[in-house]
């Protein structure tokens, strides 16, 4: 199950101030230890009978502020500081190695737990941690390499006839490396301020505000020669809120806000409106009248596209995915096809910062596997020309274009980034509400929908159970013939794939930007997808699944206020 | 060592400070409320409810060879509802039953929640009120499910579900840490540096923590206290392998109430040196071949063994039903499910369970023995129970078990130890009536090696776990010794302590982290004073008259390809 979670609206206006990226030459001691290590290992273990092709180390430092506060009191106030090793390290050669899927085994399970790393820059520290992990992964890796070459001889040969991995330029790059300094007492009393309103209410059972702030530094080093540092900020913002209907159903509603920079945050007064609006909407939404099963047209907000090209198309154009034999590989076989409408190109941009005047969640430079980011041309005026590349090559692509990451700990495969839905003005519509009711009537419906804010979703891309997506909305109005509106509540949108992609047919000029994390085998990564509000001429709406408990058997024990 | 001053209050001072006291007047006032009003549709309202309310203020330092590895700090206010309906005979305890709701995210596990930290008397209520609200949902359909099951299946015994006990009000008040994290850094940096100088020793890391907690505790039958203390702990794991490959690993662990009784950083470097030394002779040490003979547990090996394979089955703890579907019954790691019976010891109670020259005593009361610091000193239990010595072994003989207020077959009312969530020991003493000198104890032990025609017998001076030990010599007629490595014991429990031959006079002392047993695995209260017990154990040497003891089994890793980089630089 692939999880996309966390509502973000756009509404940042400020201005943001793009911080240089020095690719200056400084001495790293950090990236040095790793360096002579890196040599003394592949030194040491090239006497071995199978020796490593190929080794790389990541060490990825975060410092981590996180302060909290739940209906106008801190919970929380604290700061972290740690550093954790990723190894990939390869026996074989670039065309079999011992990452190679073993077909009817165990799936090659990640190691749990990162290995921690010393925080201070002392080179024989870090060196000593470095060298006894690479020797553990070698055993390893020695033992699976067995196992694959074994796995290939008795299976049938493998449809995907491509190498386990691809050589790629050896990339050097240093940025200098920041730090941030965040007034804690100052977010305590914004989270608290945050939250206040609130607490007011008793009918409200949670509601928290809290800033994440942290700096991810990494150093990434591999025998082909790459020595990559990147050192790059990121500030989250939420305010999260839960009330409960009379029939269980539980109400959530999210706010969040990220930017590079800690003044590119909205203002108080900003966040302040959007709480208003959130308990406003909670209001409504508990009196709202529960969706029932449905099938016709409906409209997605620019964030609730975004999400579900995300799910519907983003998930199952990740390379790696279209080699797994357990993969439902959707889109293997479409290279060169149109997939899409004419109008609609899709491109992800791991390079691109800003979009729709909102900081970008899925920048970075160089992907985990030491590539240099890039954008990718996924689909171009409706045809599939490519998919999102990590090292691992499939059948006729045999490079990475730079989209091979993993959460710290976790094996990189390709992943999404920055996934942008682009429509030429053939199919832009002033007016996506006249096209919705038009819709309404050609079908004879009662009325169409219209999604505006979002969660997230999730999908399954596997071959043992349908291909279906499931987007999580917040926020669903029925739109009637005659153009008014109603909030209804308890929706979820699911389709299959190939069906909802030949029905969309429109999109307007609102385009939002959704920055979320992405959950998948490598882990949670950051991403984003921004997108045009877009019609569909047909979407199915499934019951979402409701709480079985009571609201409270006791009034709340003080006076509740409007 | 020495222990921080601790001040038990009068019971004045404590209802005055209840009364300034925010939080616990939002726990006493919405327990009142709770307690008079909660109920829903026909069904009965509680018969007893508790609030406990933790504050805690969490440092860690962790290093290694030479450098910080992490060094945090964290504040942090923890509430945990109890909610009993029924009554004393017959409630919803003891039940294991699953909350599954997937479409809720507000829901409560456990009664436990995260509260703010302010002294706010509004916020502090509605976490309380919905907590309580959650906790009591569950407590009356799992007693209405406790009450269906046994319609058709015969309770099997009549054992009460809680115990009746008299409410106390108490305080108890330990000045809190004060840490100097710089100064800890630094030790941290300066004692995990000493494996700088220790080429034989792959891997290795030093911790410092320290938690300061200040408990409130509110119950219905009009039991309250308030408890300040603090632990301290420091610990360090040093691993590598011998020449054949086969693992090696030790450990340092002291802890303490107070920073003084944490030994000086010169004694802890000191330890850490002796385990990097004894752990580098080790690689060369020889293995065991199969061995059948005496055995004398030393030292720590002593205390560990005890610990390992004795103490748990003095506890006392009712078993739990499982509510699960008829369909998942029987599922192995779940609660109530498979075997999970209830302790042998029970069925012991006035038998013989160790020679007739041992006795067993558990002391929460007692805050020193024999000069040395006792860390599982408290005034109450968990419960607000006083603190009181319990005999659990007299002359061999088994007297009872240690309980909370978890009745147990035979045993009507709590012993007071409650810790760490569930019953628990605390201070343990064992003592040898005819306790031998060192000495005697040694000829006596070769005296066995020599009337079963051995030419050695086997000394164990550090356990790893309950069947591995750290440190084990072969002890020869003459008196000498030589160092064994990967020594496995085989099939050694409770009942071959019986067999103990002889015990010194003399007491090995030995703090040890304890996990008491869980009722309920699967939702523990989580991040509280309860994750961290410190039981000390004060031990004479033990002589065993037949152990079987062997080399360790299974496939053994090899050694690494390259030597550790710090020490083969030019």
């Amino acid at each position: 199950m692939l999880q996309f979670r966390f509502a973000v609206r756009s509404t940042l206006l400020l201005s943001l101030a793009l911080f240089a990226a020095n690719a200056q030459q400084t001495t790293s001691p950090v990236l040095d230890a790793m360096k002579t290590e890196l040599a003394r290992s592949r030194e040491k273990l090239r006497s071995q009978p199978a020796p490593p092709y190929f080794i790389s180390y990541e060490i990825t430092e975060t410092h981590t502020v996180q302060i909290s506060s739940a209906f106008g009191q801190v919970q929380e106030n604290s700061e972290r500081r740690r550093r954790q090793l990723d190894v990939d390290l390869r026996v074989g050669d670039y065309t079999l190695d011992n990452t190679r899927e073993i077909r009817g085994g165990m799936p090659n399970l990640p190691q749990f737990g990162a290995t921690p790393v010393p925080i201070e820059n002392d080179p024989d520290a870090i060196r000593a941690v470095l060298w006894y992990q690479t020797d553990q992964r070698y055993k390893r890796a020695l033992e699976q390499f067995t196992k694959v070459k074994t796995n290939t001889q008795v299976k049938v040969a493998q449809e995907d006839a491509s190498n386990d991995f691809s050589p790629e330029a050896p990339e050097r790059y240093s940025e200098p490396i920041a730090d941030i300094q965040v007034n804690r007492a100052a977010w305590e009393d914004k989270t608290r301020k945050y939250t206040a309103p609130f607490a007011r209410y008793t009918n409200i059972y949670q509601a928290t505000s809290f800033l994440q702030a942290s700096m991810e530094t990494r150093w990434y080093v591999n025998t082909e020669g790459a020595a990559i540092q990147t050192s790059q900020p990121g500030f989250h913002l939420y305010v999260i809120a839960t009330s409960k209907a009379s029939d269980g159903m539980e109400l959530p509603l999210y706010e969040s806000y990220f930017a590079f920079a800690e003044k590119d945050l909205p203002d108080d007064a900003t966040v302040l409106k959007a709480v208003d609006k959130m308990i406003h909407d909670l209001e409504a939404l508990r009196v709202a009248p529960v969706m029932e099963a449905y099938t016709g047209p409906a409209i997605l907000s620019g964030r609730a596209s975004g999400v579900f090209f995300h799910e519907i198309f983003g998930h199952r154009v990740e390379g790696s995915r279209q080699k797994n034999s357990t993969d439902a590989q959707t889109f293997k076989r479409k290279l060169g096809e149109q997939v899409l409408a004419k109008e609609f190109s899709v491109y992800f941009d791991p390079t691109l910062r800003r979009f729709a005047n909102t900081d970008l969640d899925g920048y970075y430079a160089y992907d985990n596997q030491g590539v240099k980011a890039r954008r990718v041309n996924v689909v171009e005026s409706g045809v599939l020309k490519t998919f999102l590349m990590s090292r691992t090559p499939v059948e006729g692509i045999t490079r990475s274009n730079g989209h091979g990451r993993n959460q710290v700990g976790l094996q990189a495969v390709a992943r999404q980034s920055n996934l942008i839905v682009e429509v030429a003005p053939a199919a832009v519509r002033p007016d996506l509400k006249k096209l919705l009711i038009e819709e309404v009537q050609k079908q004879k419906l009662p009325f169409g929908l219209y999604f505006d804010q979002i969660e997230g979703g999730f999908t399954f891309t596997g071959r043992t159970i349908p291909n279906a997506f499931n987007v999580l909305p917040l926020m669903v109005y029925r739109i009637y013939p005659d153009g008014h509106e109603e909030l209804v509540r308890g929706a979820d949108l699911i389709g299959t794939p190939l069906t909802t992609f030949s029905k969309i047919v429109a999109a307007d000029k609102n385009i939002a930007v959704f920055n979320g994390f992405c959950g998948a085998e490598s882990g949670s990564v950051p991403v984003s997808a921004s997108s045009p509000g877009i019609f569909v001429s047909q979407i199915e709406v499934q019951k979402k699944s409701k709480s079985q408990e009571r609201i409270p058997l006791l009034p709340a024990p003080f006076e509740g206020g409007k | 060592m020495r222990t921080g001053t601790l001040l038990l209050l009068s019971a004045t001072a404590a209802i005055l400070h209840g009364q300034t006291d925010v939080v616990m007047n939002a726990m006493k006032d919405e327990l009142a409320r709770s307690m008079q009003q909660l109920t829903v549709g026909n069904l009965e309202k509680a018969y007893f409810i508790s609030y406990r309310i933790v504050d805690s203020e969490n440092v860690s330092v962790a290093g290694s060879f030479g450098s910080l590895n992490l060094s945090n700090a964290r504040r942090s206010r923890i509430l945990t509802v109890e909610v009993r309906v029924g009554d004393y005979k017959l409630d919803n305890s003891h039940f294991f039953s699953l909350n599954l709701d997937p479409g809720s995210r507000l829901l409560i596990l456990n009664g436990t929640v995260e509260l703010g930290l302010a002294d706010d008397y509004k916020e502090i209520r509605r976490q309380i009120w919905l907590a309580t609200d959650s906790t009591y949902k569950k407590a009356v359909e799992d007693l209405s499910n406790k009450r269906a099951l046994f319609q058709t299946r015969r309770r099997e015994d009549e054992v009460d579900d809680f115990t009746r006990e008299d409410p106390v009000t108490s305080s108890e008040e330990q000045p809190p840490l004060k840490v100097d994290v710089a100064k800890w850094e630094n030790e941290t940096r300066n004692i995990s540096a000493l494996f700088r100088k220790m080429p034989a020793i792959y891997t290795s890391t030093v911790l410092f923590n320290s938690v300061n907690t200040y408990t409130r505790f509110l119950t219905s039958e009009g039991t309250s206290y308030t408890r300040r203390q603090s632990n301290v702990m420091f610990n360090s794991e040093a691993a590598t392998q011998a020449a054949d490959g086969a693992p090696l690993d030790d450990f340092v662990w002291f802890h303490g109430r107070s920073l003084a009784d944490l030994p000086s950083e010169q004694e802890l470097s000191a330890r850490v040196q002796a385990m990097g030394q004894h752990l580098s002779e080790l690689r060369d040490a020889s293995t065991l071949m199969n061995y059948n003979g005496p055995v004398l547990a030393e030292g720590d090996a002593a205390a560990q063994l005890f610990r390992l394979v004795f103490l748990p089955n003095l506890i006392g703890a009712k078993p739990t039903i499982s509510g699960l579907p008829a369909g998942l019954q029987g599922l192995p790691g779940l609660p109530g499910n498979g075997n999970q019976g209830e302790n042998p010891f029970l069925d012991k109670i006035g038998a013989r369970v160790l020679p007739e020259f041992l006795s067993v005593t558990d002391n929460p009361a007692i805050e020193e023995y024999q000069n040395h610091h006792m860390s599982g000193f408290s005034k109450m239990d968990e419960d607000g129970i006083r603190s009181r010595e319990v005999p659990l072994v007299e002359k061999g003989i088994l007297k009872t078990l240690l309980t909370s207020r978890d009745p147990v077959r035979g045993i009507d009312h709590s012993t007071g130890s409650r810790h760490a969530g569930s019953a628990s020991p605390s201070n343990v003493i064992v003592t040898a009536s005819n306790g031998l000198s060192e000495a005697d104890l040694r000829g006596r032990f070769l005296e066995l090696v020599k009337q079963r025609n051995l030419p050695f017998g086997i000394a164990v001076r550090r356990m790893r776990n309950a069947s591995n030990a750290v440190l084990a010599y072969k002890v020869f007629p003459d008196g000498h010794e030589e160092l064994v490595r990967n020594v496995q014991f085989f099939g050694l429990n409770a009942a071959a302590l019986k067999d103990i031959v002889a015990g010194s006079s003399n007491l090995n002392f030995l703090t040890v982290r304890f996990e008491p047993p869980r009722n309920n695995p699967l939702g523990l209260p989580a991040f509280t004073e309860e994750d961290f017990m410190p039981v000390s154990l004060a031990i004479p040497s033990l002589l065993f008259e037949d152990v079987t003891l062997g080399k360790g089994r299974g496939p053994i890793p090899t050694p690494p390809v390259a030597g550790h980089p710090y020490f083969e630089k030019p």
